[in-house]
């Protein structure tokens, strides 16, 4: 018990000093049972009752009918999530051999977030098969017995993305009656790629920028329920005032010009500036109607005009494009009418491909966002703050701790606005000082922030009744010049890379210009792996300012090779698109821990592995050189939680030559295996 | 009191136990012996404490997938269910009486603590608290035993924050009533 005093009792008996007294003479009393036992072997009882069964609730999970469909085969790969529940079941079995006679040691695994289960179909030596238990990339474990046929080895880290794991059960292991067992096969799965966020954006500067200033804020329109929508050259926004009267805006300000006089409840703009309406139970879009439908959201597809509904998309013929899993509250339709978002009545964000019809579910929402400008990710609101959703793997990841998000909007300069109830702030994913609140007393109460698509830094937001509009100065608005790095960059690669995992040499080729297809040619490299028989996954080893190293693994069976592939990138008309590649074959991967990626911001370099290490020997072993090959920075920092080195780079000169150095001294832990030497060449913060 | 994890840690490992058996068992051990002694002390029996202490962690990894995070500790839902397990215990033994009019169930006289703490003076301040009505007990047991916040034993209670309050207020005044005003 508190020695301090309790001030809810104080406040509790503000009126009566005597009770007061008491209260805290009660408190500081221990009560007789505080320090009353249970019976000796209770508390054990109990936990081997209670893991026993949590291990057999986790490992028959209640699969939905596609899941269970996909599952993999036993001693096949095992897909495994980071952060997300995936269960895999493998199952073996080994000989035990006693004196001469065989019994067989059945053993099933299954893979439940960062612990992996083992089920024995025998009583196993505890003891034995803990020091059995072998895992590659090395990772440490706690063992908990449920019973002495149940086993769960539970990472005390989470499992590194994107990584195959292999767990052995050595010969060592014994059953409970000491037998020896032969052979185990070994269990291999390989954990999901991390749900794509925007990259962070190199800063020039090692410290952070100040808040941008606000210019030329001014109240435009009264405003209603519909969202204002901006014309694609960001020089107007369309409001549907309180009346359902439309009307179109300059954002520098002026006239307006009427388009509907009222009754408007839905309003969208096209890539070619035409605007689509409802308006008394009709969609008008030129010279083309919908009757009869209750649309939520308007969109454009290649096709034309797209709507949905509260059940389903529709075209504008209503030939149906998608029907929904759940009764849809709010959508939003993508830059380029392929895909679409909706909040469900039970607060379920939605993702749904509109050319397959596929309705994902990514998860609770406390309401809509943004798309991405490519229209790949989608930004939404969360109690928890803002997440992101990748169109491609229907997952999402928290991008920003945020309490109170009202609304928010993506910036074509990978930028976001968001709102709450007191303030409008300004966000750069990768900004290690976090959001920005934008200085202005008249973004109190503001919400449904929405940049202007191309105009200088231009936004809008509801305040009361109102409509206004502001200009953040410097925003980031466009892609950037050659070179430039970003988010865009990121995807350029990601697409191109997840264009080759589906050998589809066609789009691959589409992310390359003329100097980057010759330099694959010359190179000799495969833009695909069609017909070797072997999977390809890939991860971003390092990304800057117009260079992207990308690891490839190829596997087939239990064999790996593994290159690594720098790409340059380079703007052309406005495009960014890989003009160069380099490779280098990485023949001792697997050997001991490997750099899964490198991050270079601010005052720090991080170099994330995909082991565990053995922290005494991170010093000298993982190391900053300079272009002469002299260490410029040895001080290093080991965070075991995320597995990464740390290394001050505030010494080091932007835009400067540098490598990272990692030595043989290194280990990983428990396993002990030395590193295989490796460098790594980036440029200054 | 042992000293409390962080919240983050604790939204994380809770997390984690909805998939991880390994990480129940680290709730277990953090709040095996607080729960004990809790349901101990509402039912003054050690085998029927045991009973409802494995009840209580048994509900816990059958409901542990729906919880939902609120912004309380976690072991104000552990609370909750150990409340409601006590509860249950004393409506299968009397289902006709009301849980308020109920004294110690499973034994008929004082603990053997508390007749050694008719010895201790203060220590007779609890053994008058044990002759509260249940929920008044409940709550001060919560209060003053646990520590809880007045928001979390309201969770544990399934009552607002004023009705604990007034629960507390009244077991308070009761003890002066029978032991008279501290020295």
């Amino acid at each position: 018990m508190s020695a301090q005093r309790d001030p809810e009792l104080d406040d509790l008996f503000e009126d009566d000093p005597e009770l007061r007294q008491l209260a805290q003479l009660i408190r500081a009393r221990p009560h007789p049972a505080a320090s009353v036992e249970p019976s000796p072997n209770f508390h054990s009882v109990l936990k081997q009752r209670l893991m026993r069964e949590a291990w057999e609730r986790v490992s028959q999970p209640q699969l939905p009918w596609y899941r269970r469909a996909l599952a993999p085969q036993p001693l096949a790969w095992a897909g495994a999530a980071v952060g997300a529940l995936l269960i895999v079941f493998a199952a073996w079995s080994f000989a035990a051999t006693p004196g001469g006679t065989h019994s067989t040691v059945k053993v099933s695994s299954t893979l439940s977030g960062n612990t992996l289960l083992l089920s024995f179909n025998q009583p196993m030596d505890t003891s034995s098969v803990q020091h059995a238990v072998h895992i590659v990339p090395a990772t440490e474990v706690t063992y908990n017995w449920a019973d002495n046929q149940h086993l769960a080895v539970t990472a005390l880290h989470n499992l590194t993305p994107n990584t195959q794991y292999v767990v052995t059960i050595e010969k060592t292991a014994r059953t409970q009656d000491g037998q020896p067992v032969a052979h185990t096969p070994p269990v291999q799965f390989v954990t999901s790629p991390p749900p794509p966020t925007p990259t962070p954006t190199p800063s020039s500067s090692p410290s952070s920028p100040p808040t941008p200033p606000i210019t030329g804020l001014h109240d435009v329109a009264p405003v209603g329920a519909p969202a204002a929508r901006w014309s694609p050259d960001g020089t107007k926004i369309y409001i549907v005032g309180p009346s359902g009267q439309l009307g179109a805006w300059p954002t520098q300000g002026g006239a307006s010009t009427s388009v509907q006089p009222d009754g408007v409840s839905l309003v969208a703009v096209a890539l070619d500036g035409a605007v689509a309406y409802f308006r008394d139970g009709q969609i008008t879009y030129g010279p083309v109607t919908v009757t009869g439908v209750q649309p939520i959201a308007l969109g454009f597809g290649q096709s034309g005009l797209v709507f949905a509904t509260a059940s389903d998309v529709e075209a504008s013929d209503q030939h149906k494009l998608a029907t929904f899993a759940e009764q849809a509250t709010s959508a939003d339709i993508s830059p380029a009418g392929d895909r679409l978002v909706y909040r469900s009545s039970s607060g379920n964000l939605h993702l749904v491909n509109l050319t397959s019809g596929k309705d994902s579910a990514v998860g609770p929402s406390a309401g809509l966002g943004d798309w991405s400008p490519d229209g790949t990710k989608y930004a939404y609101q969360t109690d928890a703050g803002v997440f992101v959703a990748d169109t491609s793997s229907a997952t999402s990841s928290r991008l920003l701790e945020f309490p109170g998000l009202t609304g928010l909007s993506w910036s074509h300069g990978n930028q976001l606005l968001l709102s709450t109830s007191s303030a409008l702030s300004l966000y750069t994913p990768g900004d290690p000082a976090g959001a920005r609140k934008l200085a202005a007393d008249q973004f109190e109460r503001a919400r449904a922030p929405s940049w202007a698509p191309t105009a200088g830094g231009y936004f809008a937001f509801r305040r009361g009744g109102e409509l206004w509009i502001g200009k953040v100065s410097g925003a980031q608005l466009s892609i950037g010049p050659p070179g430039t790095a970003g988010p865009n960059q990121d995807d350029v690669v990601n697409g191109f890379m997840t264009a080759r995992q589906n050998q589809q040499a066609d789009q691959a080729g589409a992310y390359l210009d003329q100097a980057g297809k010759d330099a694959f040619s010359s190179a000799g490299l495969s833009l695909t792996y069609a017909g070797t028989g072997s999977t390809l996954r890939y991860y971003t080893l390092l990304s800057q300012s117009g260079k992207v190293v990308v690891r490839l693994v190829l596997t087939k069976g239990n064999a790996q090779s593994v290159v690594d592939e720098t790409l340059t990138l380079k703007s052309s008309g406005g495009k960014l698109l890989i003009d160069g590649v380099s490779d280098r074959p990485r023949t001792s991967f697997g050997a001991g821990p490997e750099i899964v990626r490198v991050t270079v911001a601010g005052d720090q370099v991080q170099v994330f592995f995909d082991s565990d290490l053995d922290q005494s020997t991170v010093q000298g072993s993982v190391t900053i050189k300079g272009a002469n090959g002299q260490a410029v920075s040895s001080q290093a920092n080991y965070d075991p939680r995320s597995k990464a080195v740390l290394l001050p780079a505030g010494g080091l000169s932007s835009g400067a030559t540098y490598e990272i150095a990692v030595g043989a001294g290194l280990r990983d832990t428990p396993n002990g295996r030395q590193a295989v030497p490796y460098q790594l060449q980036f440029l200054g913060p | 009191m042992s000293s409390l994890p962080s919240r983050r840690d604790e939204q994380s490992l809770v997390a984690r136990a909805k998939r991880d058996p390994g990480a129940f068992g680290e709730l277990y051990e953090r709040y095996f012996l607080q729960i004990y002694r809790f349901v101990y002390s509402r039912i003054r029996d050690q085998t029927a404490a045991e009973d409802v202490t494995s009840e209580v962690f048994m509900k816990a990894l059958k409901s542990i997938g729906r919880y939902q995070d609120t912004g309380k500790p976690f072991s104000a839902w552990l609370y909750q269910i150990a409340v409601n397990s006590v509860a249950d215990r004393y409506r299968a033994a009397r289902p006709v009486e009301d849980i308020d009019d109920q004294r110690d169930l499973a034994i008929a006289g004082p603990a053997l603590e508390d007749i050694a703490a008719q010895r201790d003076e203060l220590r007779q301040i609890w053994a008058v608290i044990e002759t509260l009505p249940a929920q008044q007990r409940t709550a001060m047991v919560l209060k003053f035993q646990e520590d809880l916040k007045i928001e979390d034993i309201a969770v544990a209670m399934g009552k607002t924050p004023g009705a604990v309050k007034l629960l507390i207020h009244r077991g308070v005044t009761k003890v002066r009533g029978t032991l008279g005003a501290p020295a």
